[in-house]
């Protein structure tokens, strides 16, 4: 898996090389774009939600995901008969706010579409990534998962195993009631919605169901059409090395009468879930996130452990902080300290989120609330620290200390003294 | 700054770094009182305690003369840190080493090693955050007889991370591992960087897992060609 | 425009287009396709096109799909199409082969000026066969989508 994130990170950084004259200054271009939405965000709201009716789509807003779901199970069993079908585009919005689970129980036949989201749903299984969900699965392991589904004879051939899915799949888009994805983007401007993709499925899961619903985040927000080239470039770039994605879907609204494919009805599930919340606090930056996962490939904490260990939705830089920000530190403060603070996950950011400084800011909020503990008593520490003698009493006395067993010692030997003390040499000194 | 880390383990380091000054020109003072800028509380996050020991830092450092310390991460305490903590002013600006040889003392050559040496080099993640660039590689390039070898992800963390090493002692480790395999497939014998930190975590790593691998500070090599 | 400048604009497009593989055809690598079901826009239907396909109105059935592209993009190898009045979208999506039928006079070379160009109707931008990486992160194209996009240029 360490490979595979190193291989998409060397791809991001050649074609957004080639791409932009110069990255930074897109880079930082983008992150101003989006921190006027997010400044801004009330007014582009209503002007996105204005325009969006005016084309004929339906807004509703949730400020949870239990709202959400309920949102969402509403319009589904309003628009199909029981135990229809419903195809599913890849969204980690809808991954964000479990909704699956409520689509099941209710006796919907939910399919995952995207390629790797299929993969998972058949193994009960979570995406470990945001953008490459099965980064962590190999060949074998999707065949062997494929047999046991009856998808046909076994193999172990990538191109044969997505043959066989595209062919069970197929089936399922022309059976389909209802099509539900996610939003990359929504322009304030024209109301239109913004879908990117590589396979093809998102954008039969939103044509051959007479019902389309999406799900957006509030922050998928960008004021004007002609700020989508830059973001449609630091996307596909930073999250694939691409130069664009195979698909960019620009849906205006239903189809017209017409027409003679797509949805008859477009609703748009405008989702809150904690954002607004955030927005108003001091991780507010968060929310440029456009889900690139770049801060993902270059994290070494990522790479050597996996999405799965983050244990929330949101892995990897963005969920250290994502997830405290919105589920609050006392529940999820401990990731915040998951991270080396190389900097790598800002420096390779598309919209400049300054990752590190926030996640020592949630140390500290975490500290204060007393909902963590380093296991070091530094108030002790910083008594000492202001007398120099003390200190180095203390530090005398340190490695002694050093000698009993402790989490450092358990993977590396201990630091010992070497050579001269140098205040008694310099001391010492003519 | 001699920095907590050289204060209780790594003397010589801070004797090298004194020695590497002199020649370069500059008379060195060091106050007796200094402690530790407060760093380690900052990054786990009591930043009440980072407060005290940053404002003890400032009473004893803080004055005319620039501060040059062997760590990038002291130097980015003082000159990120303290800002993001609050309510702390310091007027003097405090240099990792390399970076003051080269902006402020603009050393331009340096004395041949004895023998010939190869090493490997380590770019320290607060050295990156800095904003000084290939600084100290462009200051090692200056000493005769020394060969410096860029590991093809020099740039890469080495998973110490302060209280990470501790908190995700076993991610640490694999990090850390995983970095010495490079090395060690480098061919590479003598590692070089210019934090402690670093250092001490990786060649406990090493010692642990019977790697014949030497760390060394870039002061150390610099002053041994004197 | 002075016609140099599409040509290399032209140039440019296929260049971009065939390293994600994707092909820029004439009206004559048409005419060779024999026997395969196309399903078709319906003004694509208006069209004087002599080829040995022969009509289906079923996008699933269907070997090749055929529709206009309102322009061409050279920076990426991009298209836009826009489903405006009787278009059938699906017919650039569920046939294995999609062929675009672009106007010569209608490419410009940044994305800027394809988004500048964008009408008021559904449309997408296609740049290249589906793709994906999923399984090992080994490319295999044509996964939902087309697994091969060909472009014609539509010179009268």
């Amino acid at each position: 898996m360490r490979l595979a994130s190193t291989r998409v990170a060397d791809a991001r950084k050649y074609t957004l090389g080639r791409v932009f004259d110069d990255v930074d200054k897109a880079r930082h271009y983008a992150a101003s774009i989006k921190q006027y939405v997010l400044d801004n965000l009330a007014p582009l709201l209503t002007q996105f939600e204005d325009n969006c009716r005016a084309n004929g789509i339906t807004v509703h807003w949730a400020s949870t995901a239990e709202e959400a779901r309920k949102i969402i199970l509403q319009l589904c069993r309003e628009n199909s008969d029981p135990g229809a079908t419903i195809v599913k585009g890849k969204s980690m919005a809808t991954e964000e706010i479990h909704l699956n689970p409520t689509l099941v129980e209710a006796g919907f036949d939910v399919v995952e579409t995207d390629l790797g989201e299929f993969v998972v749903q058949i193994d009960g299984d979570t995406p470990s990534h945001i953008v490459a969900p099965i980064i962590h699965k190999s060949r074998i392991q999707v065949a062997q998962s494929f047999q046991r589904e009856k998808l046909g004879p076994y193999s172990e051939v990538p191109e044969t195993l997505a043959m066989q899915a595209r062919e069970h799949l197929r089936t399922k888009f022309q059976q389909a009631s209802i099509g539900i994805s996610g939003v990359n983007f929504g322009i304030a401007e024209s109301g239109r919605i913004v879908i990117v993709e590589n396979e093809g499925n998102n954008r039969l899961s939103t044509t051959t169901p007479k019902v389309h619903i999406a799900l957006m985040g509030i922050e998928k927000i960008l004021p004007r059409e002609s700020d989508l080239p830059l973001f449609l470039r630091l996307l596909a770039g930073s999250a694939t090395g691409q130069k664009l994605t195979v698909y960019t879907h620009l849906i205006h609204g239903p189809r017209c009468p017409e027409e003679i494919d797509g949805p008859d009805q477009i609703h748009l599930v405008m989702l809150d879930n904690g954002r607004t919340r955030v927005l108003n606090g001091p991780y507010r930056e968060i929310l440029r996130c456009i889900r690139c996962g770049a801060c993902l490939n270059s994290c070494p904490v990522y790479r050597h452990s996996s999405g799965h260990a983050y244990g929330h939705v949101y892995s990897g830089p963005v969920g250290a902080v994502l997830a405290p920000a919105m589920e609050g530190v006392e529940a999820m403060g401990e990731l915040a300290k998951a991270s080396t603070l190389c900097g790598s996950c800002e420096e390779v950011c598309p919209v400049a989120i300054p990752i590190p400084a926030m996640l020592l800011r949630l140390r500290n909020e975490a500290t204060a609330a007393g909902s963590t503990n380093s296991g070091i008593p530094w108030q002790v520490v910083a008594s000492l620290a202001k007398n120099d003698r003390l200190w180095r009493a203390a530090l005398i006395l340190l490695p002694l200390a050093t000698k009993l067993p402790s989490p450092w010692s358990k993977v590396r030997s201990n630091p010992e003294r070497v050579g001269r003390d140098f205040r008694r040499w310099f001391r010492g000194r003519p | 700054m001699l920095t907590c880390l050289c204060d209780a383990f790594f003397g010589e380091v801070g004797i090298a770094t004194v020695k590497v000054l002199e020649h370069a020109g500059c008379k060195v003072e060091f106050d007796e009182r200094q402690t530790c800028c407060g760093q380690p509380p900052f990054n786990s996050g009591d930043w009440e305690s980072a407060r005290k020991m940053a404002a003890h830092a400032i009473e004893v450092l803080d004055g005319e003369h620039p501060i040059v310390t062997p760590s990038g991460s002291c130097a980015a305490m003082f000159r990120e840190g303290y800002h993001m903590v609050g309510g702390l002013e310091m007027k003097t600006k405090v240099y990792e080493l390399c970076e003051f040889l080269h902006q402020v003392v603009k050393v331009k050559e340096w004395p041949t090693m004895p023998s010939p040496r190869r090493v490997g080099f380590h770019r320290s993640c607060h050295g990156r955050m800095l904003g000084t660039g290939d600084t100290q590689e462009r200051i090692l390039s200056l000493v005769g007889n020394l060969t410096v070898v860029l590991i093809g992800d020099s740039d890469q963390c080495c998973g110490f991370g302060g209280a990470f090493s501790i908190s995700h002692s076993a991610t640490s480790r694999h990090i850390g591992l995983s970095k010495i395999d490079q090395l060690v497939k480098s061919g590479i014998s003598e590692v070089v960087s210019g934090d402690m930190g670093c250092l001490m975590h990786l060649d406990g790593l090493a010692k642990k897992e019977g790697i014949p691998l030497k760390f060394t500070h870039i002061a150390e090599v610099l002053a041994s060609a004197l | 425009m002075p016609p140099k400048d599409i040509r290399s604009l032209w140039q440019e497009f296929e260049t971009n287009l065939s390293i994600l593989g994707g092909r820029v055809v004439s009206w004559t690598d048409l005419s060779k396709i024999e026997g395969r079901r196309w399903c078709v826009d319906f003004r694509v239907g208006e069209l004087p096109l002599e080829c040995g396909l022969y009509e289906t109105t079923d996008p699933w059935t269907a070997d090749v799909g055929i529709t206009f592209g309102q322009l061409a993009v050279a920076e990426t190898g991009t298209i836009l199409i826009s489903h405006e009045s009787a278009d059938r979208r699906l017919a650039s999506l569920a046939p294995p082969l999609h062929i675009a039928i672009v106007r010569d006079e209608d490419i410009v070379q940044a994305l800027e000026e394809a988004i500048d160009r964008l009408k008021p109707c559904n449309s997408v931008l296609i740049t290249g066969p589906s793709r994906t990486a999923d399984i090992e992160g080994e490319l295999v194209r044509g996964v939902h989508g087309p697994k091969e996009i060909w472009i014609v240029v539509n010179r009268t």
